[in-house]
């Protein structure tokens, strides 16, 4: 599903912040990137997710080798992910239903399907009377939830997400790594960084750490 | 396999339909977002296009002018005419179409005339007569064209050779619309060129402090798949519509500027045969106004979404 052979990628006026790394996700496989801040953690997820381009390497999504996509090919090709961000990422000046229906919309998907798949993706994170509401009303663990059902409501079939509890106590920690198992049984690809190693451990997936730019060990 | 991709274009065109939807309701969104500002824009480029409308009709008046009032033609007879013949000739040109009346100068009273305009009063009254031939001083009716007014000098010149030695027109109006009119040519240009920059500025502007504004959910809608033209599409239909908007405001100004000075372009009119004003710009109706200021508002938000796109 996802390869990326010998990657490196650097900013401009600075180091290396990944160096070769070659690693294959398999289709409905859950997987945690860990490592300290810096590392590369949120690198490696932006290059997965077409939102930064490598400077060497090769990264296959779907057997698409992501140096052929043109520049108009890339917002199809995000549309099939989902995105969740440590800070959410929501628009304040929408209300949750409308933030979660943001994919639909650019999809351009008929209003009914809209109202039908945002109320599924609202029960499925458990805010479905919350649809009216303004995320800044909300707390921190119900803002991520927002996030996530935004990021799962068109079911793309890979899920990033970065450092998603990050912001948040370990009781809502646990709660979004369950709702992220859900997602995964359903058959959705995740890569998740995340340097919370309790709640890692706890899950018992793949992870991959990462240091200083270069992968150190899968377990 | 056929009925398979009919139903694919149909739902291309359901999607873009959607999205167009999308944008006209996002684009009156941000219209509407921060109201104050949206009407100090259209104000704004509205006053800017205003005095380039206003000098461009001007203009556009003037020719109406200089058409329908081709002004006085003067006949110059030949240095040998005899009075009986030039008297009759005037006759004739007096029951011509387009002509309001006819005024006969002696060579005496031509003579007069020149002394009297070249200020040499009195120094030349030595000089000996028949020096100046007998000269008619034809008025147009008003209405006739200058083409119409050439084509009628050329006739008669045809119809009385003997006679009809050759015909001006009134040399000092004609100076007098050469003026003007490369007065306006250029006052024009120099207007609507500042004009343009101006109302480029405005628009700018005004699309790059909206992008600015909404840069945070631009990045995020971009994350989640929106094309650039998603993207895009809300702004400019929000420019167009501000363009189209400040264009209806400068016609309307125009129009009450056009309806306080009515009263007193009435009087000219009644004095010198001028024709009524009309709303036209570039011969075109003054009403496509909004459509080009929509045009270039819409030409200038595209520059400035094309410049952040590079940033």
């Amino acid at each position: 599903m996802i390869r990326l052979e010998q990657v490196s990628k650097r900013y401009q006026g600075s180091a290396f912040v990944l160096a070769n790394i070659s690693l294959e996700i398999a289709a409905g496989e859950m997987v945690f990137l860990t490592g300290h801040s810096g590392a590369g953690k949120s690198t490696l997820l932006k290059l997965i997710g077409l939102l930064e381009r490598p400077n060497g390497g090769r990264i296959t999504i779907g057997g698409l080798d992501i140096r052929e996509v043109k520049p108009r090919g890339i917002p199809w090709l995000r549309q099939r992910m989902g995105f969740v961000f440590q800070d959410f990422q929501l628009l304040n000046d929408r209300n949750v239903f409308e933030n979660v229906a943001l994919p639909l919309h650019i999809l351009g998907l008929d209003e009914r399907d809209v109202r039908r798949r945002v109320s599924a993706a609202l029960d499925a994170v458990g805010l479905v009377n919350k649809g009216k509401a303004l995320p800044r009303t909300l707390s921190g663990g119900e803002q991520q939830r927002v996030g996530i059902a935004r990021a799962v409501v068109h079911r793309p079939a890979i899920l990033l997400a970065d450092e998603p509890t990050g912001n948040l106590d370990p009781v809502l920690s646990r709660e979004i790594f369950q709702l992220f198992s859900h997602f995964h049984a359903l058959g959705t690809t995740l890569v998740i960084a995340s340097h919370d190693l309790a709640l890692l451990k706890e899950m018992n997936q793949r992870t991959l750490v990462l240091e200083q730019g270069r992968l150190l060990h899968a377990s | 396999m056929r009925r398979d991709s009919r139903r694919k274009r149909r739902s291309r065109l359901s999607i873009w339909r959607r999205h167009w939807r999308q944008a006209w309701s996002q684009a009156w969104s941000l219209l509407w977002e921060k109201p104050l500002e949206s009407v100090l824009t259209l104000v704004v480029m509205a006053l800017a296009a205003l005095p380039a409308a206003a000098l461009w009709l001007a203009g556009e008046q003037l020719q109406d002018v200089e058409l329908q009032a081709p002004g006085d033609w003067i006949v110059f007879t030949h240095a040998d005419s005899r009075e009986a013949q030039v008297r009759e000739l005037a006759e004739a040109l007096g029951k011509e179409a387009g002509v309001q009346a006819v005024t006969v100068l002696s060579p005496e009273a031509v003579l007069r005339q020149y002394l009297q305009d070249s200020a040499l009063d009195g120094e030349l009254e030595s000089l000996a007569e028949g020096i100046f031939p007998w000269v008619l001083e034809v008025r147009a009716t008003p209405g006739l064209t200058a083409e119409q007014g050439a084509q009628l000098a050329g006739d008669w010149q045809q119809r009385w050779p003997g006679i009809i030695d050759q015909i001006a027109h009134d040399p000092a109006w004609q100076a007098l619309r050469a003026h003007l009119g490369r007065f306006l040519g250029r006052g024009l240009f120099w207007v609507a060129f500042f004009s343009v920059v101006m109302l480029f500025f405005v628009v700018s502007n005004t699309a790059h402090l909206r992008l600015r504004r909404h840069q945070a959910a631009i990045e995020v809608m971009q994350v989640l798949g929106a094309s650039d033209a998603y993207l895009r599409r809300p702004y400019l239909l929000a420019s167009l519509f501000s363009g189209l908007m400040a264009g209806l405001l400068t016609v309307l100004l125009l129009w009450l500027i056009l309806l306080s000075l009515s009263q007193p372009w009435h009087g000219l009119q009644q004095g010198l045969g001028l024709p009524p004003f009309r709303l036209y710009l570039a011969g075109q109706s003054l009403w496509l106004w909004p459509l080009l200021l929509a045009g270039l508002s819409l030409l200038s938000a595209r520059v400035s979404l094309q410049q952040l796109r590079s940033e």
